[in-house]
C-alpha cells in the first residue's frame, strides 16, 4: 500500500509592509551615515558607498590609497557616526600581537588577569596595516575570520558587530610587509581611494584650513547596525543573478575555460569561493542602500571590482607589464557580459 | 515547494512580451529562411551555369521554399519559459531584474522580513504601469534585404538563357542513346542465352555488363569500351573462321560425295566414324580411298590441322598390311577433332553475333547522340545482310557511307548476263565496305534469275544444289581485294550506280581462279568454277 503523497508545503508569504519598513529604515540609516560622513569627507561618494556596503554586509574593509586622501579620517568618522566601540591601532614594524590582542598580567592575587587589547571592540581601525610584521598581521587573522581570539589557551569572543577597517599605502614599500593572500581574503572588499577632483579639493581646503569644526553626531546604534546586517542577508537574489556572480568568480581563474585572456596571461590564482560570497553580500547591501528588495545583475557587476581585486594573485608578468588587478577585473567584466535571456528574439 | 502564482499585471506583461518575442522570432526566422533559400538558389544558379546539370530548376525552387519554411519554423517555435520571458521584459524595460526576480523568487524560502513579498508587490506595481513595450518588433532589415537581393539575383540567373542548356540537351540525348543501346544489348544478350554454343551464356553476361556500363559510365567512355569489346569479340569469331571455312567445305564435299560406307545424310564427323568402323572391319582399304582421304586432308590443312593429321595418318596406313586398325583410330581422331571444331565454331559464331550486337549498339548510340544519322550511303540496294565466310565475289559498287564496323567475309559478288550491270551494295551489314568505296558493301539487289547471289550472304553458307554446279566461295585470305574488316549496320540509300558487266568479269574470273586453287576448296567444284567463268567469258565475247 503506497503512502499518500503529502501536499507540497505552502509558500511562506511575508508581509510586504514589514519589508518596506525594514528597507526604509535601512535606507534612512545609510543616508544618515552618509550625511554625517559628508560633514567631514568631501566627495568620494563611491568610496563612502563601498565602505557603507561593507558595514551593511558586516564585512571587513581594506582601504588603499596614497597618504592624505582621508582614509583614516573616513573610518574615524564612520566610527563616530555609528556610535560603536572604536579602537585604532597604528601598525608599525615593532607592533606585537599582544599589542592588538591583549595580554595576561599578574595581579596581587597571583592570578593572571587578562588585559584586553584594542581588538576587543566593534570597529577596529588598523592604520597602515601592511607596516605590521607578518606575525602581528597573523594575529588579526583569527579575529577577522572567527570573530574571536585565543590567548593562553582561552578563546574569547569579540563583540558583535566586529569590523576591521584597515588602510594601507600602495607606494613607499620600504619597511612594509604585504598582506598574505589568506588575510587579504578575509577582507570583504578592498576599496581604492582615488585622488579627489579639483572642485572637491577646493572644498577640502576650505573646510580644513579654516577655523570651522565639523562635529559628527552618532546616528546609529550597535543594534541598528546588527539589524541592518541581518536584513542585508535576507535580501533575496534570483538564481540567474547568483549564477552571474559565480561566473565572474570562475572567470578569474587562469585555468578556467571562461577565463579572460588577461587572466590567463597575468593571473597566478583566481578568487576563492569567499570572493563569490563577498560579491553577493556586497550586492545585497548595495541593493538595500538603493532601496531595492532584490539583487540585480547591475549590483553584482558594480561591486565586483571591490570584491575581487584583492583576491586575484598576480604573476610576475603582470608586474613587468604594469598590469594591476583592477585591469584584470575590468577585462573579466567585459568577457563575462551581462547574462542574456535564454531565449531567441529577446 | 509550490510556486506562487504570478500577479495579474505581471502576467499580462509577460504575455505581452511573449507575443513580441514570437513576432521577433518569426521575423528572424523569415530573414534566416530567406538567406538560406537565397544561398541555395544562387548556388544552384551558378552551378547550373558552370556545370552541365540536370534541369532541376523547379525542384530546387521548391526545395528552397521548403528549406526556408523549415528554417522559419525552427527559428520561430520553441518554449518560452516564464522566467526567460521575465528577463526579456527586464531587458526591454530596463527594470533591473525586477520582473525576473519576482518570477524566480516565487519559490523562495521563508520570507521573514517580507522582502520577497515586497519585491513581488513592487514588480506587480511596475508591471501595471506598463501598457506597451517601448520598441516595436525587431525587424532584421539588413538580413532581409541581403536575402531578398541574393534571391532576386538567383531567380534572374535562373530565368536568363543558360549557355549550358545545349550541353544539358546533349547530355540527355546521350543518356537516351545509351539507354536505347543498352536495351538493344540486353535483347541481344537474351537471344544469345538461348544459343547452344558453350560460351553463349558468358557472352550474354558480357553483353549485359556492357549494357550496364552504358547506363553508368559517360557515353564516350562507354562507347570506347564497347568498341574494344566488339573488336575482341570479332577477333574471337575471326579466329574460328578458317576452321569454319574448312569444315563447311568438308561438309559440302562429303554431302556431295559421301565417304564410302557412310550415310550421305550424316555430318562429316559421322561419316568419318562410319568410315572408321568400315575400315576396321576390313570392308574398305583400297588406294582410291586413301587418295580421297589425302585430298580431303590437303583441303583441311589450313583450318583443321588436327583433323588433317588424322586423315593423313589414316591415308598413310590404309593400304598397308594390318593398317586397318591404325587407320580406323586415325579416322576416329579426325572425327573427334571435327566435333571439337564444330563446338569451337559455334562459339565463334556466338562471338560474332555478340560482336555484331555490340557494334550495332555502339553505332546506334553514336547516331542517336549526335542527333544526326550520318550513315547514309549511296549505292544501289538497300538493306541489311550478314555476310560470313567465303565471299569471293567482286562487287563493285559505288556507295558512300559512313560507319564503322567489322564484317566477315567478302561482299556480294555479282554476275549476270553479259553486258548487264552488277548491283553492288552501298551499306550493309557484314559486307566489306572498302570494295564499294564506302564502308560496307556486299549487299546488292536480289540476283536476277540465273545469276549468283549478290546479297551479301555467304554463298557457301547457303545450301548448294549440286545440280546447278554453282559454287562461289573463297577465304578471307587476302586474295579478295575487299579487306575483311568487319560488319556494319547502317542504312543505305539506293543510288543509280551501275558497273558494266564486262569491266568486272575479267577481274572476277581471275580472282575465282586464284581462289579455287587454295587448300580447303572443294576439289570437285574447282573445275565447275573455272567452267563457269569460261562460259561467262565466251558469252561476253558474244
Amino acid at each position: 500500500m503506497s503512502m499518500p503523497t503529502p501536499p507540497p508545503p505552502a509558500p511562506v508569504t511575508g508581509d510586504p509592509a514589514r519589508g518596506a519598513a525594514a528597507i526604509e529604515r535601512a535606507m534612512t540609516l545609510g543616508a544618515a551615515i552618509r550625511t554625517e560622513i559628508g560633514r567631514v569627507i568631501v566627495g568620494q561618494d563611491r568610496m563612502v558607498g563601498d565602505v557603507l556596503a561593507c558595514l551593511f554586509a558586516g564585512g571587513h574593509v581594506l582601504l588603499e590609497g596614497v597618504p592624505g586622501l582621508g582614509k583614516t579620517v573616513l573610518l574615524k568618522t564612520l566610527a563616530q557616526a555609528v556610535r560603536l566601540q572604536f579602537s585604532r591601532v597604528q601598525c608599525t614594524p615593532d607592533l606585537m600581537p599582544a599589542d592588538i590582542l591583549g595580554t595576561t598580567i599578574l595581579t596581587g592575587t597571583r592570578a593572571g588577569e587578562f588585559q584586553a587589547g584594542p581588538v576587543f571592540t566593534n570597529l577596529l581601525l588598523a592604520d597602515e596595516v601592511n607596516r605590521a610584521t607578518p606575525k602581528t598581521q597573523a594575529a588579526l587573522l583569527e579575529a577577522m575570520a572567527e570573530h574571536a581570539v585565543t590567548l593562553g589557551g582561552a578563546t574569547r569572543d569579540l563583540p558583535d558587530p566586529f569590523l576591521v577597517l584597515a588602510t594601507q599605502n600602495p607606494i613607499d614599500m620600504e619597511g612594509t610587509y604585504p598582506l598574505p593572500e589568506a588575510q587579504m581574503d578575509r577582507f570583504l572588499a578592498k576599496v581604492v581611494v582615488p585622488m579627489p577632483p579639483a572642485e572637491d579639493l577646493v572644498e577640502i581646503l576650505t573646510r580644513t584650513t579654516g577655523t570651522a569644526h565639523h562635529e559628527v553626531r552618532p546616528v546609529a546604534s550597535a543594534q541598528d547596525v546588527l539589524g541592518v546586517i541581518a536584513l542585508t542577508r535576507q535580501v533575496p537574489i534570483a538564481p540567474h543573478v547568483a549564477h552571474h556572480a559565480a561566473r565572474l568568480v570562475t572567470a578569474t581563474h587562469p585555468d578556467h575555460p571562461d577565463a579572460a585572456p588577461g587572466i590567463r596571461r597575468y593571473a597566478r590564482l583566481g578568487a576563492s569561493p569567499r570572493g563569490a560570497q563577498a560579491i553577493v553580500l556586497l550586492a545585497k547591501a548595495t541593493a538595500l542602500l538603493a532601496g531595492r528588495a532584490h539583487v540585480a545583475v547591475e549590483d553584482v557587476r558594480a561591486v565586483a571590482p571591490a570584491a575581487l581585486r584583492h583576491r586575484i594573485v598576480l604573476g610576475y608578468e603582470a608586474a613587468t607589464a604594469g598590469i594591476d588587478a583592477d585591469a584584470l577585473v575590468a577585462e573579466v567584466l567585459q568577457v563575462v557580459g551581462p547574462p542574456d535571456p535564454p531565449v531567441r528574439g529577446a | 515547494m509550490e510556486a506562487l502564482a504570478v500577479g495579474e499585471a505581471l502576467g499580462r506583461l509577460l504575455r505581452l512580451v511573449r507575443r513580441r518575442v514570437r513576432v521577433n522570432r518569426a521575423l528572424d526566422g523569415i530573414a534566416w529562411g530567406l538567406a538560406v533559400a537565397a544561398g541555395l538558389l544562387l548556388t544552384w544558379a551558378v552551378a547550373e551555369r558552370t556545370l552541365v546539370l540536370a534541369d532541376l530548376d523547379v525542384a530546387v525552387l521548391v526545395l528552397a521554399v521548403l528549406l526556408a519554411a523549415l528554417v522559419l519554423t525552427l527559428r520561430a517555435v520553441g518554449r518560452l519559459p516564464e522566467e526567460a520571458v521575465a528577463r526579456v521584459a527586464d531587458r526591454w524595460l530596463d527594470s533591473a531584474d525586477t520582473f525576473a526576480s519576482a518570477v524566480a523568487l516565487r519559490t523562495a524560502g521563508p520570507d521573514l522580513a517580507g522582502l520577497v513579498a515586497l519585491q513581488r508587490e513592487r514588480a506587480e506595481r511596475e508591471a501595471a504601469a506598463v501598457d506597451h513595450l517601448p520598441d516595436g518588433p525587431r525587424v532584421p532589415w539588413r538580413r532581409l534585404l541581403a536575402g531578398a537581393a541574393v534571391c532576386g539575383l538567383a531567380v534572374a540567373l535562373l530565368l536568363l538563357p543558360n549557355p549550358r542548356d545545349t550541353d544539358r540537351a546533349q547530355a540527355a540525348a546521350d543518356r537516351a542513346a545509351a539507354e536505347a543501346a543498352a536495351e538493344e544489348l540486353e535483347a541481344a544478350a537474351e537471344a544469345l542465352a538461348d544459343d547452344p554454343a558453350p560460351t553463349a551464356e558468358s557472352l550474354a553476361t558480357e553483353l549485359e555488363a556492357l549494357a550496364e556500363l552504358l547506363r553508368e559510365e559517360p557515353l564516350a567512355e562507354a562507347l570506347a569500351e564497347l568498341d574494344r569489346a566488339a573488336a575482341e569479340l570479332a577477333d574471337a569469331a575471326e579466329a574460328e573462321r578458317p576452321a569454319e571455312v574448312a569444315l563447311n567445305g568438308l561438309e559440302q564435299e562429303l554431302a556431295a560425295a559421301p565417304l564410302p560406307g557412310a550415310p550421305a545424310s550424316g555430318g562429316a564427323a559421322a561419316q568419318l566414324e562410319a568410315l572408321a568402323d568400315a575400315v576396321e572391319s576390313g570392308e574398305l582399304g583400297d588406294e582410291a580411298l586413301a587418295e580421297r582421304l589425302e585430298e580431303l586432308a590437303a583441303a583441311l590443312a589450313d583450318g583443321l590441322p588436327a583433323a588433317t593429321a588424322g586423315l593423313q595418318a589414316a591415308a598413310a596406313t590404309l593400304g598397308q598390311p594390318g593398317g586397318q586398325a591404325t587407320a580406323a583410330d586415325a579416322l576416329r581422331r579426325a572425327a573427334e577433332a571435327l566435333e571439337a571444331a564444330e563446338a569451337a565454331i559455334a562459339d565463334g559464331q556466338a562471338a560474332g553475333q555478340a560482336a555484331d550486337a555490340v557494334t550495332g549498339a555502339a553505332a546506334q548510340a553514336r547516331e542517336a547522340a549526335e542527333g544526326q544519322a550520318q550513315g547514309a550511303g549511296q549505292g544501289q540496294g538497300q538493306g541489311q545482310g550478314q555476310s560470313q565466310g567465303q565471299g569471293q565475289g567482286q562487287g563493285q559498287g559505288q556507295g558512300q557511307g559512313q560507319g564503322q564496323g567489322q564484317g566477315q567475309g567478302g561482299g556480294g559478288g555479282g554476275s549476270g548476263a553479259p553486258g548487264s550491270t552488277v548491283d553492288a551494295g552501298g551499306n550493309s551489314q557484314g559486307g566489306t565496305g572498302q570494295q564499294s568505296g564506302g564502308q560496307g558493301s556486299g549487299q546488292g539487289a536480289p540476283p536476277r534469275p540465273g545469276a549468283e547471289s549478290a546479297d551479301g550472304d555467304d554463298p557457301v553458307g547457303a545450301p548448294v544444289d549440286p545440280a546447278d554446279e554453282v559454287f562461289l566461295g573463297g577465304t578471307p585470305d587476302g586474295l579478295d581485294d575487299a579487306p575483311v574488316v568487319g560488319s556494319q549496320d547502317g542504312l543505305g540509300v539506293g543510288s543509280d550506280a551501275r558497273v558494266p558487266y564486262l569491266q568486272v568479269l575479267a577481274d572476277y574470273a581471275r580472282r575465282a581462279a586464284a581462289t579455287v586453287e587454295q587448300p580447303g576448296y572443294p576439289v570437285r567444284l574447282r573445275d565447275t568454277v573455272r567452267d563457269y567463268f569460261d562460259s561467262l567469258a565466251s558469252g561476253g565475247d558474244r
